[in-house]
C-alpha cells in the first residue's frame, strides 16, 4: 500500500531528525498542588510545560516533579473542576506551590478548531461541548442519539426506535435540495445535509461511507463505545468549520475520547441492564365489535338494494372463517431488554499515561427479530520519550451485530410482515398457514448485518524550540461490514393449499470495506510579545493533509435457492443468480493556515485559510479555497468594566464570516460513466448513462458562506451562563440533478448548480443557571437550548424554475424561491360541506361545484377544498398538462424550534437530572391514517369489498358526515367528511390534499436519571474507590399537539407512515465501580 | 539554542511536507475502474459495436416503452400509433383510462388529447431524442478514431452509416407521429447546463430532406443483405431504401420513392415468405422476406428478462396486447380484438384470403371485450419458468419494413403516377400469395390507391404500419374520415392527425416549443 510506505517514510525521517535533539540542558522543577478554598492537596493534577507536551501528575499530598529545560519556564496546571492555572517559574527558582480554584465554568477548556488548539475564553468561534458526564450511562447504542437537545444550532431528530439506526442529524439547518426524494429505502437517508464528525483528529464522514458501500445500514457511530467519549465538540459557525475547509460545510462534530489521568491505576466497570418497553398497540375493534362497527357505517350510507349485496365476509358472521377476532398487531411485538458491561483500566505515570476499556452491549428490539450487539475494545496511550517529544497512540476494535427482521436495506417501514395501515380485518382466521408464513419466515429467515471496525491513529508531537511544535498524525479507519441475508420460500407451507402465490427464496451475501486513511504534517507556533504595558499574543498554525478513501464490496444473491434449509447463495439457478464487485477510491490533498492574535487578551482576532484538492472534481477545477476571519472583544475585561465584575464577571461579543465547502456523494462525478443497459440479440451493449451521462470537466465544490455574530457571557458570579448566536448561512453551487431538455437526448446530469442558493438564517441560545445558592446543599443546575432556524430557497436554476417532486408516499413537494425546503404542496383541505347550501355554484350557469375536472359533483358530505384558481372545479390538474391546478404550499417539514431542556438535581449522594426535547413548529402529514381510512374508502382501489377485509381504521371520536345527522340537525358540522363505503371515489382520501397534515410539535421527556454515590463509610470497607448506582428512564413521556403516538417518528421529509420502527421506553439499572 | 540548527530543521521538515504533497499529487487524479466512460471507451472496434447495439437496443426501448409512472399499462405504444387509432383494433376493457379518448364513437371522436396516464407515452418523444443522442454520439466519435482501430475502413464506415440509418429513421418516426421534430445533430458535452439554449421546431420538410441526404450517405456504406434472415436485425442497404421509399412516399415524392423499392426489390436478394409458412414472417431472424425488425427473441443470458423494464430483450406486454385466453395460458382475460362487423369484415375477403385463417382467429365476446378477431401475429408464447408458470414472455420480432411493405409501397407510387399495370402486379406479389384476386377490380386511379390502401390493411395488420398509410393517401383517398376523424381536423392545414405534444412538460424545457395547430385550440 503505497499510502503506508508514505507513512512509514515520512515517520523515519522524522525520527532521524527528532533523535539528533535529545540530551539537552535540563533542569527540576519541584512542587505541590492544593485547592484553594480548603488548602487541602490534591493529587492527580497535570503540570505540564507550556508550548510542549512535557507533563506529569501530582502524587498523593500533591507533590510533582517536573523536568523542564534550562531557563524560566511556564508551567500549566490543570485539574478536573478547577481552573487551568498558568505559573511562571523563574530561571532561579526550583521549588513552587500553586493553588487552584474551583473552576465554574468551562471557559478555560482548550477546544481544537481545525488543527489548532484555542482556549474557550478567546477563540471567535460558535462552539457547544457535551462531556463525559452527561451521556455516560445512557443507554444508547450510538452517541449521535444521546445529543438531543443539549446543543443550540444542533437538530437531532429521532426517526425510528429501531436499534443501530442513524438519527438525522443537521447542524444550522438543511442545506440540501435533494432532487430524489421519491425512494424511500435510498434518497430518504440523503435527504438532508449531515454533518462532518472528527474522531480524535481524523475526519470521517459516515454519509460517504453509507453511500458507497452500506450492507448493514448501521450507523457508523454504534461502533464507539459511548462510555470511551470524553467530549463531543459541536462546531457551527464558518470560524469553527472553515478549518475544515472542503467538508465543513453543514457542520463538524469532534469526538475526543478519554485518556489515562489517575495516578494510581484505576479499574472502573460500569454495569447497567433493563428493559424496553413494547409500545401500545393501536386501538381496533375486532370479531363481532368489528362487524358491528362495520355495519354500522353501512348502515348509516347504503341503499335498501346495496344492503342486499353486501359482501360475504360482512354478512356471514356464522361461517367459521369469517367469524373470528384476530388482533393481528399482537403478533410481532414483545417486551425487549438492554445489556450493557464496561470495563476500563486507566493510569497515568510521567513518561505513559493509558486507558484501555472493554464494551459489551446488547439489546432485544421490541420487534421479534431485532437487535443489537456490539463488542468494543479502545486503548489510548501517550507516551513521553523525550522532553520534547512525545507521542499518542489510540487503537479502536468494534463488532456489531444488527438483527433486522426480515428488513432490507434503509430506514424503511418494513418491519413487521403486514405493514401497519394494510392489516387485514380481524374476521380472518388466523390459519396454520398464516402463523406458519409469518413465524415460518421469522425463523428461517437470516439477517445478519456484522460491522468490524478498526481504527488506529498515531501522533507524534515534537518542540523544535519551545514556541514552535511540529506535529505528525497518521491514522487508519476500516469499517468492514457483512450482510447476509436469506428470506425463505413458503412453498413448503402453501404449495398444497394454492400454488399461484408461491413467494421464491432469496439469498443475498455482501461484503464490503471501506478504509480512510489519513495524514497531516502540522506546524504550531506560539509567541507571546510582550510591548510596553501591551502584551501581543499569536498562535500561527499551518498543516497540511491528506485523505484517501478506498471502499471495496462484493455482493452475490440470487432467488430459488433449492431448499429452504439452504440459506446461503448455493446450487441458485444460473438465470436468478445476480454478482459483482465493486471499487471506489478518492483522495483530499489539503494546505491551511490559521492565526489567532489578540491584543491585551482582549481583542481577538481570527484567520484561517485553507485549499483542497479532491479527486472528486472535474480535471479543471480540483481545488477549493475556504477563508475565514473573526474578531472578539472580551468586554469584561475592559477597565470601565471593573465596577460590574461581581455581575457580569465574563462578556465577550464576537463575530465571524468563513466560507466552507462539500463535496458530492459520487465519488467520480465529473466522469461520464457508460453503463451496460443490456444485451441485442445476445450482445452486450454500452451506452452513457443517460441520467448523468457527459462530461463535467468543471464539476467543483460546492461552497456556504456563513456570518455570525454571538455573545457569550456569565453573570452574578457565573450563576447564569449565557451564549447566543445568531447567524446566515448560504449555500450555493450544490451538486444537483438538472433536468436536461428533451432534446439533449440525456434527462439529467448531476452538476453543480450556481443558481441553487439555500439561505438558513436562525438563532441559537443556550442558558445555564445554578438555581440555588453554591452553599445550598440541594443543587439545582438547569440549561436551556433553543435553536430556531428558517429556512429558505433563495435562488433555483433555469431561471428561478419552480419545481415539483412527489415523494414517496405520493405528497407533492414544491421547490419555488422563498419557500422552505420541501414543503408540502397539496389541495387545501378546509372541512365538511354539511349540506347542499354551503356548496358554491356559478351563478350564472348555475353549474355546483365539481372535483376531478367534472368528473365528481361535490355533495353534502364531501371534503371542502380550496377552488384557487375559480374556475368552479377542484383538482390538481396533474393528468392534464397544468403544472399546478389549484394546489398551493400547505406546510413546512422543517422544523422551525428544537431545542432542550436539562435539570439537574444533586443532594448529599443522590443525583437527579431530567432531560426534555421539543420540536415546536413543523407541519407532518398521517399518512397512517390516510392509508387506513383510503383502504376502505376513497382510496385508489377501494370498494365494499376491500372496506369489508381490511382493518378498520380507528374512528372513536372521529365526528364523520352521516345522511342521517346532516337530515336531522341543520345546524350539523361535522369534522370529516364522510365515509361511506358504498359511495364514489375521486381519490378523496389520497395525500394530494391538506386533511392529513398535522402539527408535529411534540415536547418529549427523554431522560431521567437517578443516581446515588455510595458513601465513604461502606465502600471504604469495601475497599473500593467508589460506587455509584443509578436508574434511567428513557423516552418517558411526549407531549404532542397530533393524534399521532410519536410525532417524532417521522421520516425526513415529515411523513408519518406508522410502520416505523416505535421508539421503546426503556429502563435500565446499573452500578458504575470504581477499584 | 542554536538557531542555525532548528532553522535547518524547520527546512528539513518542510522538504518532509513538500514531497508528501507532491506524491500525494497523483491520487487527486483517478478514475474509476468500474465502469468505462467518454474518454476511454471510444477506442475500440468493439466498443463501436457495443455502442451501436446499445443503438438498436434504444429503439427497441423506444418502440414498447415503459411509461415512468409505475403504472402497468401494457404499452404497446408502437401499434396504439399505427394500428389502434385506425380504427383497426377495439380498446381492451383493460387497458387503463385509454377508452377515454381513443374511440371513433367518442365525442369528440379519437381525442388524442386526453388519454390520462399515457401523455408519457403518446405526448412526450423525450425518449426518441435519447436514441438521438446515442445516434450523434457515435457520428461525434467515430469519424475522430484512428484509423488503426478498425479492421478496416469500410467497417468504420459501416458504423457511420447504421447511425446515419438510425438518426433517419427516427426523425421520420417522429414526424410521422408528431409532425416537425426538434432537430439535434450534435452532443451536448461540457455545456452550462442550466442555461441550454432553447431550439424550435424544425419544418418535417427540412427534416426530411436532410434525413435522404443522410440515408444517401449511408447507402454507400453498407451491403445488401437479402437472403440471410439473421442480418434484418440491424441496417443494411435494404433497410436504407426501404426507409428512402417510405420519406419519398411520405413526401409524395412517387418518382423517386419508385426507384426506392426497385432497389429493394431487384437487389436486394429478398423474397417473399411462402403462404404455408406466413407467421415465420414474425417468428425472428427467420424469413427471407423481412428486410429490418428488432430483435426481441427470448435470450436465456438476459440480465433484464426477470426484471422487465425497457431493456429487456424478450417480454409479454408488447405482443401481448393482441392476446387472451389459452394461447397465452389463460395469464390475459383481455386484448386488443378488431371488433365483429369491423375493418375485417369490411375489407377482408374472410372465405378466401389465407392470411384470414393464418393470422386472425374469431373469438366470442369475454373479460369485457367485443366480440372479434384475435390477431395470431405474434404468439410464440412460453413461460420461463414453466413448472411454476412464471416469468411469461412472447418470442416474436417485431419487423418494421419487409418485402410486401416494399411491393405495397411501390404499387401505391405507380398508382399515383398512373401506371395501374404496374401498380396491378405489384399488389398480385401478395395477392396471389394471399389468393385472392381483388388486384384485378380496380379500373382507374382513385380505386388502384383505395385498393393499395385496403391491401395495406389485409397485410400489415398489427405492424404499427396502417394509419400512417391514411395519412400518406388522405389527400386523394379521404381514409381517415372513413374510419372516422372529422374532415376539417385531418385536413392539410391543421393536420389533426398528428398527436399533440404533452407542453406541461415539455413546454418547461423547451420556451420554443409550439404546439401542433390542431391541438393548440382544441383540447
Amino acid at each position: 500500500m503505497k499510502i503506508l510506505r508514505l507513512l512509514q517514510c515520512s515517520f523515519l525521517l522524522l525520527l532521524l531528525i527528532l533523535f539528533s535533539e535529545l540530551g539537552m540542558a535540563q533542569r527540576k522543577i519541584s512542587g505541590s498542588v492544593q485547592d484553594a478554598k480548603s488548602n487541602s492537596p490534591l493529587e492527580g493534577a497535570t503540570i505540564s510545560l507550556k508550548n510542549s507536551k512535557v507533563s506529569t501528575i501530582s502524587k498523593p499530598g500533591g507533590k510533582f516533579e517536573i523536568s523542564v529545560p534550562n531557563g524560566k519556564a511556564i508551567l500549566t496546571v490543570s485539574f478536573v473542576g478547577f481552573q487551568t492555572q498558568t505559573v511562571t517559574v523563574a530561571e532561579s527558582q526550583s521549588n513552587v506551590q500553586i493553588a487552584l480554584h474551583e473552576s465554574t465554568n468551562q471557559l478555560n477548556d482548550v477546544v481544537i478548531v481545525g488543527v489548532q488548539a484555542q482556549s474557550r475564553r478567546k477563540t471567535t468561534s460558535a462552539i457547544s461541548t457535551v462531556l463525559a458526564k452527561d451521556i455516560q450511562y445512557l443507554p444508547s447504542p450510538s452517541v449521535d442519539n444521546l445529543l438531543q437537545g443539549r446543543v443550540a444550532g444542533l437538530d437531532v431528530q429521532i426517526s425510528s426506535g429501531e436499534p443501530g439506526v442513524t438519527p438525522t442529524v443537521v447542524v444550522r439547518g438543511n442545506s440540501k435540495l435533494s432532487t430524489n426524494i421519491s425512494d424511500n429505502n435510498v434518497a430518504l437517508a440523503h435527504a438532508l445535509s449531515g454533518p462532518l464528525y472528527v474522531i480524535d483528529g481524523v475526519p470521517t464522514n459516515p454519509e460517504d461511507i453509507s453511500n458507497i458501500f452500506d450492507a448493514t445500514g448501521t450507523d457508523f457511530l454504534a461502533g464507539i463505545n459511548i462510555n470511551d467519549i470524553a467530549s463531543v465538540d459541536v462546531q457551527k459557525d464558518a470560524a469553527a468549520t472553515a478549518a475544515w475547509g472542503s467538508r465543513g460545510a453543514n457542520g463538524v462534530i469532534y469526538i475526543t475520547t478519554k485518556k489515562g489521568i489517575a495516578k494510581v491505576p484505576e479499574f472502573r466497570v460500569n454495569i447497567y441492564g433493563g428493559t424496553t418497553q413494547q409500545p401500545q398497540l393501536l386501538q381496533t375493534s375486532t370479531g363481532a365489535a368489528e362487524r358491528e362497527e362495520k355495519m354500522n357505517i353501512i348502515n348509516q350510507y347504503a341503499t335498501p338494494a346495496q344492503l342486499a349485496s353486501l359482501p360475504q365476509l360482512l354478512t356471514d358472521s356464522l361461517n367459521p372463517y369469517f367469524n373470528n377476532a384476530t388482533d393481528w398487531q399482537g403478533l410481532f411485538y414483545r417486551t425487549g431488554a438492554i445489556q450493557n458491561v464496561d470495563a476500563s483500566m486507566s493510569a497515568s505515570s510521567e513518561n505513559v499515561n493509558y486507558r484501555i476499556s472493554a464494551n459489551y452491549y446488547d439489546e432485544k428490539g421490541i420487534i421479534e427479530a431485532f437487535g443489537f450487539k456490539r463488542y468494543s475494545m479502545r486503548g489510548n496511550f501517550n507516551f513521553k520519550i523525550s522532553p520534547k517529544l512525545n507521542s499518542q497512540f489510540i487503537v479502536a476494535m468494534s463488532k456489531s451485530d444488527r438483527q433486522r427482521g426480515m428488513k432490507y436495506y434503509g430506514n424503511s417501514d418494513a418491519n413487521t410482515p403486514v405493514s401497519g395501515s394494510s392489516q387485514p380485518s380481524s374476521f380472518y382466521r388466523l390459519t396454520a398457514f398464516d402463523s406458519s408464513n409469518f413465524t415460518g419466515l421469522y425463523s428461517k429467515l437470516r439477517n445478519k448485518n456484522i460491522d468490524d471496525y478498526y481504527s488506529a491513529s498515531l501522533t507524534l508531537n515534537y518542540a523544535i524550540i519551545p514556541s514552535l511544535k511540529y506535529t505528525f498524525q497518521g491514522a487508519t479507519n476500516i469499517t468492514s461490514s457483512g450482510r447476509d441475508y436469506f428470506q425463505p420460500s413458503n412453498i413448503d407451507q402453501i404449495a398444497a393449499l394454492d400454488p399461484s402465490t408461491v413467494q421464491a427464496s432469496y439469498a443475498e451475501s455482501d461484503k464490503g470495506t471501506y478504509a480512510t486513511y489519513f495524514m497531516s504534517n502540522t506546524l504550531n507556533f506560539i509567541k507571546s510579545i510582550q510591548a510596553g504595558k501591551h502584551v501581543h499574543n499569536f498562535i500561527l498554525t499551518g498543516s497540511q493533509q491528506f485523505n484517501a478513501d478506498v471502499s471495496n464490496s462484493s455482493v452475490v444473491s440470487g432467488s430459488n435457492v433449492p431448499s429452504n434449509n439452504i440459506q446461503v447463495v448455493s446450487g441458485i439457478p444460473q438465470s436468478d443468480k445476480d454478482g459483482y464487485s465493486d471499487y471506489a477510491a478518492d483522495a483530499l490533498l489539503s494546505f491551511s493556515g490559521q492565526l489567532q492574535y489578540d491584543f491585551d487578551n482582549k481583542y481577538l482576532l481570527y484567520g484561517s485559510y485553507r485549499g483542497d484538492a479532491s479527486s472528486r472534481f472535474g480535471a479543471n477545477t480540483k481545488w477549493g479555497y475556504f477563508p475565514a476571519a473573526g474578531i472578539g472583544w472580551i468586554i469584561s475585561d475592559e477597565g470601565f468594566m471593573n465596577k460590574l465584575k461581581n455581575v457580569i464577571p465574563y462578556l465577550k461579543i464576537r463575530g465571524s464570516y468563513g466560507v466552507s465547502g462539500d463535496q458530492p456523494n459520487d465519488f467520480y462525478g465529473p466522469f461520464n460513466s457508460y453503463i451496460l443497459p443490456g444485451t441485442y440479440n445476445s450482445a452486450p451493449a454500452i451506452q452513457p448513462s443517460y441520467t448523468n451521462g457527459l462530461t463535467k470537466n468543471n464539476l467543483t465544490w460546492s461552497r456556504t458562506a456563513q456570518k455570525d455574530v454571538g455573545v457569550d457571557a456569565q453573570f452574578f458570579n457565573n450563576r447564569i451562563t449565557l451564549a447566543v448566536d445568531f447567524y446566515e448561512k448560504l449555500s450555493k453551487n450544490d451538486v444537483y440533478k438538472f433536468d436536461l431538455p428533451f432534446y439533449v437526448g440525456y434527462q439529467s446530469i448531476d452538476f453543480n448548480a450556481h443558481d441553487l442558493w439555500i439561505n438558513n438564517k436562525g438563532v441559537d441560545i443556550t442558558l445555564g443557571t445554578k438555581n440555588l445558592s453554591r452553599n445550598s446543599p440541594l443543587q439545582w443546575n438547569m440549561q436551556i437550548t433553543v435553536s430556531h432556524n428558517t429556512n429558505i430557497i433563495a435562488k433555483l436554476p433555469n431561471n428561478n424554475r419552480t419545481f415539483i417532486q412527489t415523494d414517496g408516499y405520493g405528497i407533492d413537494r414544491v421547490y419555488a424561491v422563498g419557500q422552505p425546503l420541501n414543503e408540502m404542496f397539496q389541495l387545501k383541505y378546509l372541512g365538511v360541506y354539511n349540506n347542499q347550501s354551503e356548496i358554491p355554484f356559478d351563478p350564472i350557469t348555475g353549474q355546483g361545484l365539481t372535483y376531478f375536472k367534472g368528473n365528481h359533483k361535490v355533495v353534502p358530505g364531501d371534503p371542502i377544498w380550496e377552488d384557487v384558481n375559480k374556475i368552479g372545479d377542484v383538482w390538481s390538474d396533474e393528468d392534464n398538462g397544468a403544472a399546478y391546478g389549484d394546489r398551493v404550499p400547505t406546510g413546512d417539514p422543517n422544523p422551525q424550534f428544537t431545542g432542550g431542556w436539562s435539570n439537574e438535581f444533586s443532594y448529599k449522594n443522590f443525583s437527579l437530572s431530567i432531560l426534555s426535547v421539543f420540536t415546536w413548529k413543523r407541519t407532518i402529514v398521517n399518512t397512517f391514517f390516510q392509508q387506513q381510512i383510503a383502504q376502505v374508502v376513497g382510496g385508489y382501489s377501494s370498494s365494499i369489498y376491500s372496506f369489508a377485509n381490511s382493518r378498520l381504521p380507528d374512528l372513536s371520536g372521529l365526528n364523520y358526515w352521516t345522511p342521517q345527522n346532516a337530515k336531522s340537525d341543520p345546524k350539523y358540522k361535522a369534522d370529516f367528511p364522510s365515509i361511506n363505503p358504498l359511495g364514489p371515489s375521486y381519490y378523496q382520501y389520497i395525500p394530494f390534499t391538506s386533511m392529513f397534515n398535522q402539527d408535529g410539535s411534540y415536547f418529549k421527556i427523554s431522560t431521567v436519571t437517578l443516581s446515588y454515590q455510595l458513601p465513604q463509610s461502606i465502600i471504604g470497607r469495601l475497599k473500593i474507590k467508589g460506587i455509584r448506582v443509578y436508574t434511567i428512564g428513557q423516552n418517558l413521556l411526549t407531549l404532542k399537539n397530533s393524534n399521532i403516538p410519536n410525532p417524532e417518528l417521522v421520516n425526513q421529509l415529515g411523513v408519518y407512515t406508522g410502520g416505523l420502527y416505535p421508539t421503546p421506553i426503556r429502563l435500565t439499572f446499573g452500578a458504575d465501580v470504581q477499584f | 539554542m542554536n538557531k542555525q540548527y532548528s532553522f535547518f530543521k524547520i527546512i528539513s521538515l518542510l522538504i518532509v511536507i513538500c514531497f508528501t504533497g507532491a506524491s500525494c499529487k497523483k491520487y487527486i487524479d483517478q478514475g474509476p475502474i468500474t465502469s468505462t466512460y467518454g474518454t476511454e471507451f471510444w477506442t475500440s472496434q468493439t466498443s463501436v459495436e457495443q455502442a451501436t447495439l446499445a443503438m438498436y437496443g434504444q429503439l427497441r426501448s423506444c418502440l414498447r416503452y415503459t411509461s415512468p409512472d409505475g403504472v402497468d399499462h401494457g404499452e404497446p405504444s408502437i401499434f396504439i400509433n399505427g394500428d389502434l387509432v385506425a380504427g383497426t383494433f377495439a380498446v381492451a376493457s383493460g387497458d387503463v383510462f385509454l377508452p377515454y379518448g381513443l374511440k371513433a364513437s367518442n365525442n369528440p371522436p379519437w381525442n388524442f388529447s386526453y388519454v390520462p396516464y399515457w401523455a408519457p407515452v403518446l405526448q412526450d418523444w423525450s425518449r426518441f431524442y435519447q436514441l438521438i443522442a446515442q445516434c450523434n454520439l457515435i457520428l461525434q466519435n467515430v469519424p475522430q478514431m484512428s484509423a488503426s482501430l478498425f479492421t478496416n475502413e469500410s467497417t468504420r464506415n459501416a458504423y457511420i452509416a447504421e447511425a446515419l440509418f438510425m438518426r433517419a429513421y427516427t426523425y421520420f418516426y417522429i414526424t410521422r407521429i408528431w409532425g416537425d421534430p426538434v432537430f439535434v445533430t450534435k452532443s451536448y458535452n461540457d455545456a452550462d447546463y442550466g442555461n441550454i439554449p432553447p431550439l424550435a421546431r424544425t419544418p418535417e420538410a427540412v427534416v426530411l430532406d436532410s434525413c435522404i441526404s443522410d440515408l444517401k450517405k449511408a447507402s454507400a456504406n453498407l451491403d445488401f443483405a437479402g437472403g440471410d434472415p439473421a442480418k434484418a436485425i440491424r441496417a443494411n442497404k435494404g433497410s436504407v431504401y426501404a426507409l428512402l421509399a417510405h420519406i419519398y412516399a411520405w413526401k409524395h415524392d412517387y418518382a423517386d420513392a419508385h426507384l426506392a423499392c426497385q432497389e429493394v426489390i431487384n437487389n436486394g436478394g429478398y423474397s417473399l415468405e411462402p403462404m404455408d409458412t406466413y407467421k415465420n414472417i414474425w417468428k425472428g431472424q427467420s424469413s427471407e422476406e423481412s428486410i429490418f425488425e428488432i430483435s426481441m427473441k427470448y435470450n436465456s443470458n438476459d440480465p433484464n428478462f426477470s426484471n422487465g423494464g425497457n431493456w429487456a430483450e424478450a417480454n409479454f406486454d408488447c405482443f401481448g396486447t393482441f392476446l387472451k385466453g389459452p394461447i397465452v395460458s389463460n395469464q390475459k382475460s383481455d386484448c386488443w380484438i378488431s371488433p365483429k362487423g369491423g375493418l375485417i369484415d369490411q375489407l377482408m375477403d374472410t372465405a378466401n384470403d389465407a392470411r384470414y385463417k393464418a393470422i386472425l382467429s374469431y373469438v366470442p365476446a369475454s373479460g369485457g371485450d367485443v366480440a372479434g378477431y384475435m390477431l395470431l401475429k405474434y404468439t410464440n408464447f412460453a413461460f420461463q419458468k414453466p413448472e411454476t408458470k412464471t416469468l411469461p414472455y412472447i418470442d416474436n420480432d417485431l419487423v418494421l419494413f419487409r418485402l410486401s411493405d416494399i411491393y405495397l409501397l411501390d404499387a401505391e407510387a405507380l398508382a399515383s403516377t398512373g401506371d395501374l399495370a404496374g401498380a396491378a402486379a405489384d399488389l398480385a406479389k401478395t395477392e396471389d400469395r394471399a389468393g385472392i384476386t381483388s388486384y384485378q377490380n380496380p379500373t382507374n386511379q382513385y380505386d388502384m390507391l383505395d385498393e393499395v390502401v385496403m391491401e395495406r390493411f389485409r397485410e400489415l395488420i398489427g405492424e404499427g404500419q396502417w394509419f400512417y398509410d391514411l395519412i400518406r393517401t388522405e389527400p386523394t383517398q379521404g381514409w381517415l374520415e372513413y374510419v372516422g376523424y372529422p374532415g376539417d381536423r385531418v385536413n392539410a392545414t391543421n393536420k389533426g392527425y398528428y398527436w399533440p405534444l404533452d407542453m406541461g412538460t415539455l413546454f418547461p424545457q423547451d420556451k420554443l416549443l409550439t404546439q401542433n395547430p390542431w391541438w393548440a385550440t382544441h383540447k
